[in-house]
């Protein structure tokens, strides 16, 4: 380095160092907003913690009781195909036999009480004493051996036995193999040979001595040819019709929505206002029981947003905010084009299906939905409505969380036994208002929508 | 409670509790605002780096190791959020310049005679990727290689840009010392 390019080197230093000495002695003035502005910022970060917070105990909560929930109902399911085990000799599931569902069942094991009989004693009881009796107590109750009887298919009010008077049960089982209440069997299914063919509310007596009645299952009606792909929707994974199905699916709903105003200033606002369309997709868990009912619940991702002053919810056209004829002047064709509010729906839903065939299934439901974490991006009209602004300018946070009520009605069609697919109405209507101040540009408001919804969703039994 | 020590204030800060960290915000933000008015165009953009630089500094306060000085730190951080802050969202331009027309004599210049604030202004009139180069280099003490890796730049990016920045500087200053001059005639 020559001596010149030495001198520079030196002189560039002291003048970084003079340079950082100023820089670090001067102190400029501040805005006096700028505290204000961390503060709100920190606020807002920190409710928004806060609040993702509450979401994750809401949704472990959700999460552990639905497992817990499943749990409980798939092992009753298992119960129920324990139960229906009564013949060891049951076809295999992969070829089955035609499966029964037996709302009511009357046994008794007293063969000298069986006239009316169809099954010849020689058959014997073919169920199986070690399968039979420790689960299936309404065979008797008591563990070991079952003797062969001749069953009857009687009524059991008309010939319960005195267990306690040899006469009347000449065949010598003993008292304790007759159950009193030998209704156990309720709700509970069988497998049947093959040859024995039920149609839709007819009887027949099985091999074991029990009397059977074919009733409707949990997701088909009707008469069903011998080539319908649902004729073993019932069955189940284990060869039951079981009590409850859990079941998982997607929904995707569309439709129109608006804010009801509850304390609008009728100079600025008619009773309610953005008409915007409205769409919400999401995950759906649930739980279908055999009586046709179904428990619904999920997550969903709503947006409503304003592109065009036409309430599509009564087909009429609102000029929504009257001032608008002032603000068009401002913003030309802006009007309210960009303002969207998202939400993060859990929807709680009770809702019943009924199967008016096979595949064809009327739906209806009802339930609440709370709404969160909510965004807002848009533009609003300042409180003199003279200019807009992004949102947030004037109300840092205009929204909260809230809950709304739904009523929906359609139609399902099973594509397969476990798939099936379901549209329906839906109309949505705020229990809470949605707005976090209330101001004359704020007013308290209340979401109303109308919509499509189309579901598909997946037994996972 | 008016001389809070640094202990004091970090603990106050952990705890989120408004108080302690609007003293912290009172005892940093001039000497940070002086920081970042090197970086930035103007004063709004300074003091947006600046609010930002300080929520992530109360965001970030726990994970504090109190090996190096407090003002270090906090300095560090707000350094970081204006580099980061042209490098996302501004997208620096960095002119092409060439390494011979750079001839500068500003080592030479007597920064005593200008006002503080001037030499800002000056500074802030910079092109904006020779004004991020110059801050980093001349104020920061970072070197090209540090200052190619914050901007993600090459080391000959880096120093020609300095070069460029410390050429329009003097020609800036001068110009300014001219104009004052004439004030006074």
């Amino acid at each position: 380095m020559s001596k010149e390019n030495l001198n520079d080197f030196y002189e560039m230093n002291r003048f970084n160092r003079k340079l950082r000495e100023r820089v670090d002695a001067y102190e400029p003035e501040l805005s006096d907003s700028l505290w204000d502005r961390i503060e709100h910022d920190l606020n807002h970060r920190e409710g928004k913690s806060k609040r993702v917070l509450w979401l994750v105990y809401v949704l472990s909560g959700m999460l552990l009781l639905s497992s817990a929930g499943i749990f409980y109902l798939l092992k009753e399911n298992k119960k129920l195909a324990d139960a229906s085990q009564v013949n060891p000799t049951a076809p295999d599931t992969e070829k089955p036999a035609m499966t029964l569902t037996i709302p009511e069942v009357e046994i008794r094991r007293d063969a000298g009480s069986a006239p009316e009989s169809t099954t010849p004693a020689s058959q014997g009881n073919p169920v199986s004493p070690e399968s039979t009796n420790a689960d299936y107590p309404a065979l008797g109750g008591a563990p070991g051996n079952i003797p062969p009887a001749t069953p009857s298919h009687e009524t059991y009010e008309n010939l319960i036995p005195n267990p306690s008077s040899p006469q009347e049960n000449p065949s010598g089982i003993s008292p304790e193999y007759t159950n009193p209440q030998p209704r156990l069997l309720e709700g509970s299914e069988l497998l049947i040979p093959q040859e024995i063919i039920l149609t839709e509310g007819e009887e027949a007596e099985l091999p074991s001595g029990i009397r059977a009645k074919k009733i409707q299952p949990i997701a088909t009606a009707g008469v069903q040819p011998a080539s319908w792909p649902l004729k073993e929707v019932y069955r189940g994974r284990m060869g039951v019709n079981p009590r409850v199905m859990p079941y998982a699916g997607v929904s995707v709903e569309a439709g129109s929505s608006r804010q009801l105003l509850s304390n609008s200033d009728s100079l600025h606002r008619f009773g309610f206002e953005h008409p915007a369309w409205y769409s919400s997709k999401g995950l759906n868990f649930g739980v279908k029981f055999r009586n046709g009912f179904f428990v619904e619940t999920g997550f969903h991702s709503s947006v409503t947003a304003v592109n065009n002053w036409w309430d599509t919810v009564f087909f009429k056209r609102y000029d929504t905010v009257p001032v608008l004829q002032a603000t068009r002047n401002i913003v030309p064709g802006n009007h309210h084009n960009q303002s969207k509010q998202y939400w993060l729906d859990i929807p709680v839903q009770l809702g019943y299906q009924k199967y008016l065939s096979s595949r064809f299934s009327l739906t209806g439901r009802t339930g609440l939905t709370y709404s969160m974490i909510n965004t807002y991006n848009g533009v609003e009209p300042d409180i003199f409505l003279r200019r807009f602004a992004s949102a947030g300018t004037w109300n840092p946070k205009p929204f909260r969380n809230f809950w709304t009520w739904n009523l929906g009605a359609g139609i399902g069609y099973n594509l397969t036994r476990r798939l099936m697919l379901n549209l329906e109405a839906n109309y949505r209507r705020g229990l809470t208002t949605m707005n976090n101040v209330n101001e004359i540009n704020y007013p308290n408001r209340k979401l109303e929508a109308i919509s499509g919804r189309l579901g598909i969703t997946y037994s996972l039994y | 409670m008016t001389n809070l020590s640094d202990i004091e204030l970090i603990k106050g800060c952990q705890e989120q509790q408004r108080f302690y960290q609007k003293k912290f915000y009172e005892r940093f933000a001039k000497k940070m605002l002086a920081v970042c008015l090197c970086y930035t165009r103007d004063t709004y953009e300074a003091e947006n780096i600046v609010q930002e630089g300080f929520i992530k500094i109360f965001e970030n306060i726990k994970r504090y190791q109190p090996t190096g000085s407090l003002e270090g730190w906090v300095r560090r951080i707000m350094v970081n959020t204006a580099t980061d802050y042209y490098r996302k969202k501004k997208r620096i331009k960095f002119s092409e310049v060439k390494l011979e027309d750079a001839e500068y004599m500003i080592g030479a210049m007597d920064i005593d005679r200008f006002a503080t604030r001037d030499i800002i202004a000056c500074i802030q009139e910079l092109p904006e990727g020779s004004r991020m180069v110059f801050t980093l280099y001349a104020i920061e003490g970072y070197t090209h290689k540090e200052i190619g890796e914050a901007l993600d730049i090459s080391v000959g990016t880096s120093k020609s840009q300095l070069n460029r920045a410390r050429m329009l500087l003097q020609e800036k200053l001068k110009r300014n010392e001219q104009r004052e001059s004439q004030r006074f005639l």
